[in-house]
């Protein structure tokens, strides 16, 4: 099953300069696998985030198919995530995190 | 089964009695006595003439839910997830799994948060809560597990197809189950998890015991003695913000079907509010049931 919704962009290696790095919006960015229980019930919170509020970007990175960028980004857990700002990272959060810690996490 | 609470306390307990009012079918799953049967007297609840001991107010309460119909089961949850075709929740305990359509944590709070330095400053970074979750990442690679029962044997095993080497740390205590030759296990007490720094990340590289000796790992997973309600929250993926579990008004989790009560969710240590937060996740627990 996959998880991704479409107003949540998949990000790859690739596109990762394009989408997350050179976006002017604040980017939230979780590291995931499809087979993980918290990645999955982590899903309602990022679909309500992208649903509600433009102004925030929301992509999602699978680690099982990118592991070694993983590595780069030091993900040594799932889900994790990043939010940037202006290319840069601002703040981390590890485990599953319900919508206000993430909206919190781009203010 | 209907439903399956974790936990004998008075959140467990009135959680079963309020759900099996409402017609559903309960089972607690017990591992013996909490934190309320060490409370020497109890003189601040309700409808208390004299003082008891929170052992007694214990037992009554198992004795008064036997009393109507609640079924009672011994052991230790291990584990909590999904089951195979997503309709309801599975409980592991190292003798049996069990399935209920919903799940109530009521194990307590796990007062066991071990002060290792460097093991909060590298959660994520190589220390980690859910060997389910994060096997995949020490693929071939050595691994601690920081614990001594149960559920530190069931997290190393877990990790043993993947890692390179499952090391069991005890911190100084003797192992309580007997742990097969393929997982290594250190007895001596820890001083410290280290770290290294490589491309700017920082991540974990060692184990240092009190004696001095440095174990290379490059993840502990944190086990130590029975799984509490936040760890089993962790591993099916229930928001769990500042070691509290986070619930809403009728004490149901993130997780369809998993409702949390007591001191889990924090607030007041109390008996009160355990038993008010029981009683309302087992009537929010019976609805959810006969909903389907």
């Amino acid at each position: 099953m996959e998880i991704v919704k479409e107003n949540i962009v998949t990000v790859t290696p690739e596109n990762f300069q394009k989408e997350v790095l050179d976006c002017d919006k604040p980017v939230l960015v979780t590291f995931y696998a499809n087979w993980d229980q918290p990645c999955r019930m982590q899903q309602p919170a990022l679909d309500s985030i992208a649903d509600k509020h433009a102004e925030i970007k929301v992509c999602k990175l699978d680690v099982e198919e990118y592991p070694a960028f993983a590595q780069q980004y030091g993900i040594m857990m799932i889900p994790t995530t990043i939010a940037f700002k202006d290319g840069k990272k601002m703040k981390r959060a590890t485990g599953l995190r319900l919508e206000p810690v993430l909206l919190n996490m781009v203010k | 089964m209907d439903i399956l609470v974790i936990g004998s306390g008075p959140a467990g307990i009135s959680a079963a009695l309020y759900a099996k009012r409402a017609g559903a079918e309960v089972t607690v799953l017990s591992r013996g006595s909490g934190a309320l049967a060490k409370a020497e007297k109890i003189e601040n609840y309700y409808g208390l003439a004299e003082p008891v001991s929170g052992a007694e107010l214990e037992q009554n309460g198992i004795a008064g839910a036997k009393r109507l119909g609640v079924q009672f089961a011994e052991g230790e949850a291990v584990g909590l997830a999904l089951n195979d075709d997503f309709t309801g929740l599975r409980v592991q305990t190292p003798a049996q799994a069990l399935e209920a359509k919903a799940v109530i944590l009521a194990a307590g709070s796990t007062r066991l948060a071990p002060n290792l330095p460097g093991l909060k400053a590298l959660e994520g970074k190589g220390v980690s809560y859910c060997a389910i979750c994060d096997a995949f990442f020490y693929r071939k690679k050595a691994v601690a597990v920081l614990g001594e029962g149960e559920y530190a044997l069931h997290e190393a095993e877990i990790l043993l197809p993947h890692a390179s080497k499952v090391m069991l740390f005890t911190n100084g205590k003797e192992p309580a189950v007997t742990v097969p030759e393929t997982i290594e296990v250190h007895t001596e007490k820890l001083a410290a998890v280290e770290s290294e720094t490589v491309n700017g990340m920082e991540r974990v590289s060692a184990l240092r015991s009190e004696d001095g000796t440095v174990t290379p790992v490059q993840g502990v997973f944190v086990a130590l003695g029975t799984a509490g309600s936040v760890d089993l929250a962790r591993k099916i993926g229930a928001g769990v913000e500042n070691n509290r579990i986070v619930v809403d008004a009728q004490m149901a989790t993130n997780v369809p079907g998993l409702y949390a009560a007591g001191d889990c969710t924090g607030g007041l240590l109390q008996v009160v509010k355990a038993a008010y937060e029981g009683a309302l996740a087992g009537l929010a627990a019976a609805k959810y049931v006969r909903k389907g």
